[in-house]
């Protein structure tokens, strides 16, 4: 049964509280009736009542209206108002309403007067239902943390008085790249898993569409979703059977999901087209790219480059710069990625990041520097807690060993 | 709700501008508040003069210490206050927005205290 209820709240608690703080402007007390909700559903030793959304729905607004009645404020009585006003019998302009309501939460939850750690923590709580152990399994972090983050982030939202509402229009493009940022961390965490336990990539694709189909002209969601569907559709080659990652250019490219990629394709031609390019469309091209390609051979590995200028125009990172200089060791040569990677070496953000030496390691092997790459890869290994990734980088180590011994 | 809108700006940079930019910005700041006023956002603010006249106070032990200056030396410096109303934060940063020292300090925005008459 205690899956049951956890289904119950990965399914409906998005729609739920969205629902009700659209009633109550006050995620505190909507969460204390859904919580309740969820309660009496289980109390009674019947059958859950099918179809289930519109009699949570019903369930919810009478105990958010009784609560109103009994506050007696002048402006939650106009809210009361409101709410009964929302009575709606024509079932496609309640979905509307919904996903409304949906969205206002979604904004308010990566609202940037919370900082970025807090609108991951609420988003996976309040829009994806995930129960705090769950979300602190999810992202690596102790549960008493992810405690003490929510607290102060719901906190924040109410003493701060952060509206559940959906942007003007002039505000709309920067606060859709809080939200997509969000969404693109929940799926990068969830592409870490061999089995993704809570769902998240699902859950991002899910939400990303979501966002895609309300708001259709930002071509940055679009781009977004794109990118995600382009790695969604290499799932079934990411993993082996024993759970060992296997990398892009070992991948099996039969395994990749061509409806997906056909799918995430239009849709990267439809942002492109719009002429407003931003980061989420450009790594969302150079996947395409990757997707696209026969086999790794085949990669474009010029235009994959080319791309990635364009990228650091707009946003330059040392993470972005070490992709890039992947690409430049395709395209150009090991020794012009080497001279990049020379540049990085004194970047505070990289030092502790596993890939820059993985990155490393492979181009001082490709010049015949087995002993340097295999010391890099041993760096690499203690800077990650994912045991596949551990995996993976003993077995590289180990047949780079092999490889080197042969020679 | 009601928010505190504290204004920081570096003292210094005031000073390296040319004599009219204080003129121009005092005009702003009239312009802006007369705007707000009308809208009734504004419910009260004032200038402050520098920190090079300030004084901190603490009490411990029964003893009253005073020193000269302000509490902590910061980059930028407390230069002013509004005290508004407004719908939400997003409206509030709106109205941050409007306040002319936003253009090249910061303005902090700290809801205040529940009073009974502000609850929402």
């Amino acid at each position: 049964m205690k899956l049951e209820i956890e289904n119950i709240y990965r399914q409906h608690t998005g729609k739920m509280l969205a629902y009700l703080c659209c009633i109550l402007k006050d995620l505190d007390k909507a969460e204390e009736i859904w919580h309740d909700i969820v309660a009496g559903l289980f109390e009674k030793e019947q059958d859950l009542p099918s179809p289930l959304l519109p009699w949570l729905k019903t369930c919810a607004k009478n105990k958010a209206i009784d609560h109103l009645r009994k506050q007696q404020l002048t402006l939650q009585k106009s809210q009361l108002v409101k709410a009964i006003a929302t009575e709606l019998t024509d079932l496609s302009q309640e979905e509307a309403l919904f996903n409304d309501q949906q969205l206002k939460l979604i904004f308010a939850c990566c609202h940037p007067a919370l900082e970025f750690d807090k609108q991951v923590a609420l988003t996976l709580n309040v829009v994806c239902g995930m129960s705090t152990e769950q979300i602190a399994t999810a992202l690596l972090i102790q549960t008493k943390t992810l405690e003490q983050r929510l607290t102060r982030a719901k906190r924040k939202i109410k003493l701060a008085g952060i509206p559940y509402e959906i942007p003007e229009q002039s505000q709309l493009t920067e606060r859709v790249q809080a939200v997509l940022k969000t969404l693109y961390l929940l799926f990068n965490n969830a592409v870490n898993h061999p089995h993704d336990p809570f769902h998240l990539e699902s859950d991002a694709i899910q939400l990303c569409t979501f966002l895609h189909k309300l708001i259709p002209q930002e071509p940055e969601i679009t781009g977004c979703l794109a990118l995600m569907l382009f790695h969604h559709s290499r799932r079934a080659s990411r993993f082996d059977s024993d759970g060992n990652l296997i990398v892009l250019p070992q991948q099996n490219r039969k395994k990749w999901d061509q409806t997906l990629i056909r799918q995430a394709d239009k849709l990267i031609q439809e942002a492109l087209n719009k002429k407003q390019i931003g980061v989420y469309q450009l790594q969302g091209a150079i996947q395409g790219l990757h997707s696209l390609a026969e086999s790794a051979e085949d990669t474009d590995w010029r235009q994959i480059e080319s791309l990635y200028y364009v990228l650091l125009n707009i946003e330059d990172s040392p993470v972005i710069r070490l992709n890039a200089a992947v690409a430049i060791s395709e395209s150009q040569g090991v020794d012009s990625a080497l001279i990049e990677l020379a540049h990085l070496e004194s970047e505070e953000e990289l030092k502790d990041y596993a890939s820059f030496y993985i990155v490393k390691a492979e181009l001082l092997f490709k010049k015949g520097q087995p002993k340097t790459a295999i010391e890099n890869l041993e760096i690499a290994k203690t800077l990650t807690n994912i045991s596949h990734e551990k995996r993976h980088l003993d077995n590289r180590i180990h047949q780079i060993k092999i490889i080197s011994q042969n020679n | 709700m009601q928010y505190l809108m504290l204004i920081y700006s570096e003292e210094s940079y005031l000073k390296q501008q040319d004599d009219s930019f204080e003129d121009r910005l005092l005009e702003n700041y009239l312009s802006v508040i007369e705007t707000l006023q009308s809208e009734g956002v504004y419910l009260g603010g004032d200038r402050l003069r520098p920190t090079d006249t300030a004084t901190s106070v603490k009490v411990r032990e029964q003893k009253i210490l005073v020193t000269d200056g302000p509490f902590a030396e910061t980059k930028e410096q407390l230069g002013g206050y509004f005290m508004v109303d407004c719908k939400d934060l997003d409206h509030a940063t709106e109205v941050a927005a409007k306040i002319p020292s936003a253009q090249f300090g910061t303005i902090e925005i700290r809801p205040i205290w529940n009073r009974p008459e502000s609850e929402t």
